[in-house]
């Protein structure tokens, strides 16, 4: 999942942190001496290091000093690790710039929730300011409204205002996914375009628990936005919010604006045959489109082992590499079932995990 | 699952403080628990593995470490114990009798600290016999909280310190106490 950098000079805690990270499906490369950390972190750059501060040579807090004012070393998300666990040591950690201090001992559990932490604030950070991000499938049935839901839900969690549009034309599900009960729809606003602006879209919005506010779709279908209303409502949305993100059901006139304007467009399949070929025909569209490939995000959906086409099968066939496999999780169908979506109802299933995977692999920093 | 924790036997991590500096340590407990090595009057220094080094006045801040050192016992204001206390002292097996063990809550100030915690005791307090008579130079105290006197709000907190009684300036003990926890 991430690359971590542990420095440490016990060489016996060293092994032990290895094995930790590589059973938390982490790349662990680890060394006991500071100034060989700094030269791996300059070399292979690692999301996360970790950093002991009593070692003989350079101490943790020149490790931290150094990798923060070197600008190829400056945005690694820096824990520090130590025996050394009074308040002062956390605090003078902190000061040096470390992103969270840490005291030995620590349990497994604790290491890899905290490095789950600081990955999710990394891409957080490095996301940009006011993302338009679309999910988008040609065909339904693959997740691109749960998707969307659940990505929305994590990027609230992380710190960012977050607007959901459910652009769909045929009976959107966001709300319902997220137990809203929509009064009024994009339908009502986005027809009278040039009455279109920022006061009118707030009083047809509704907030979510978690914060999320949303655009929902009409019950009934109907004729899609055009292209110019899309355009003018994300212009008003993205300097309001954090992150703009679209439902996308449809290729009409609106759908093509709203593709135009993403920063990223999360493109979905699910690991069969059938939709390995949707998949393929949504690339080539995007393709024809002009959307640049690297806006492009692949996302496999629902990927059991041993179930389906492999992510080799699907990489070949697609020509381009999947970006993150978001895995098959059963408590998802409850889930839908009570509105309550699982990055927030259970923060801890495989696909809340394998969203919050896909918030960091989307960032500059991974750029998959 | 086991926590990760440093896997190397029989060393205990300790700070000890002067009144000038903080140590921060490993201390080979393998043949004797840490009490034992202070305690000792035949030896007035005791061998440090890998000191860090900061000064009191800044003791977030590392000034300087070795590999090898030795501290003069006789400077030692405290050594504070972050982990388990085992290592540190020996394990009391006490018997059942007239009197129980009873937690009475201490302050004592040294030349730069103030240390508040609890002391486990049997029977009456004897002032004499705790500070005096007792052949143990290094008194153990529980639940500590050391705060340097000239910057108040910089406090040092463990599970158990091991004070100096020559360094005490001043020792205050609440009288009555409360029972001690069982085992």
């Amino acid at each position: 999942m991430a690359r971590i950098l542990v420095i440490d000079d016990d060489l016996d805690l060293l092994q032990m942190m290895t094995l930790m990270l590589q059973r938390g499906g982490h790349e662990a490369i680890v060394t006991g001496d500071g100034a060989d950390g700094i030269a791996k972190a300059r070399q292979l750059h690692p999301e996360v290091a970790i950093v002991d501060l009593m070692m003989p040579g350079l101490n943790g807090f020149q490790v931290v000093h150094q990798l923060r004012h070197n600008p190829a070393t400056a945005d690694i998300s820096i824990m520090v690790l130590s025996a050394r666990a009074q308040l002062v040591d956390r605090d003078a950690a902190m000061a040096a710039h470390a992103d969270v201090y840490m005291a030995k001992p620590i349990s497994p559990a604790e290491l890899l929730q905290a490095i789950k932490e600081l990955l999710v604030k990394h891409s957080q950070a490095t996301l940009p300011p006011n993302l338009v991000l679309t999910s988008f499938s040609l065909r339904g049935g693959v997740g691109t409204t749960t998707i969307a839901v659940n990505t929305a839900l994590a990027l609230q969690q992380a710190g960012r205002q977050v607007c959901l549009v459910d652009l769909c034309v045929k009976s959107g599900h966001v709300a319902m996914q997220l137990r809203l009960k929509a009064q009024v729809t994009w339908a009502e606003v986005l027809p009278q375009v040039n009455n279109l602006s920022l006061e009118a879209t707030k009083q047809i919005l509704l907030r979510h628990a978690s914060g999320v506010w949303v655009l929902p779709s009409p019950f009934l279908p109907m004729p899609p936005p055009s292209g110019e209303a899309i355009t003018r409502l994300v212009g008003i949305l993205k300097p309001e919010f954090g992150a703009t993100i679209i439902d996308l059901g449809s290729l009409g006139e609106g759908g093509r604006a709203a593709l135009a304007v993403s920063d990223l467009v999360l493109t979905i399949l699910s690991p069969e045959v059938a939709s390995l070929q949707t998949c393929a025909a949504t690339l080539r569209t995007l393709r024809a489109l002009n959307v640049p490939d690297e806006k492009i995000v692949l996302v496999a959906n629902n990927v059991a082992p041993r179930f389906g086409l492999s992510t080799a099968a699907l990489e070949k066939a697609l020509g381009r590499s999947l970006c993150v496999n978001l895995p098959y999780d059963e408590a998802q169908a409850h889930a839908l079932g009570q509105g309550s979506p699982l990055i927030a109802s259970q923060p801890d299933s495989p696909l809340a995990d394998g969203v919050r995977q896909l918030l960091h692999a989307i960032s500059p920093a991974r750029s998959c | 699952m086991p926590e990760i924790t440093s896997t190397r036997r029989r060393m205990l991590q300790v700070d000890f403080f002067t009144h000038a500096h903080r140590l921060s340590t490993q201390v080979n407990v393998y043949g004797q628990p840490l009490a034992d090595q202070l305690n000792d009057p035949r030896v007035s220094w005791i061998e440090l593995e890998s000191a860090y080094i900061s000064r009191i006045e800044q003791p977030g801040e590392i000034i300087a470490d070795y590999a090898l050192s030795a501290l003069r016992k006789g400077n030692i204001a405290f050594a504070m114990i972050s982990g388990a206390a085992e290592g540190a002292i020996k394990k009391v097996a006490y018997t059942s009798g007239f009197y129980t063990k009873r937690l009475h809550q201490v302050f004592a100030a040294t030349g730069s600290f103030e240390i508040t915690g609890h002391i486990e005791l049997m029977g009456k307090i004897d002032l004499y016999t705790l500070l005096v008579a007792s052949t143990e130079r290094f008194m153990p105290v529980l639940g500590t909280i050391a705060t340097i006197s000239a910057l108040p709000t910089t406090r040092f907190s463990a599970g158990m310190v091991l004070i100096n009684k020559d360094a005490l300036e001043a020792f205050c003990i609440e009288e009555k106490g409360q029972p001690a926890p069982e085992g």
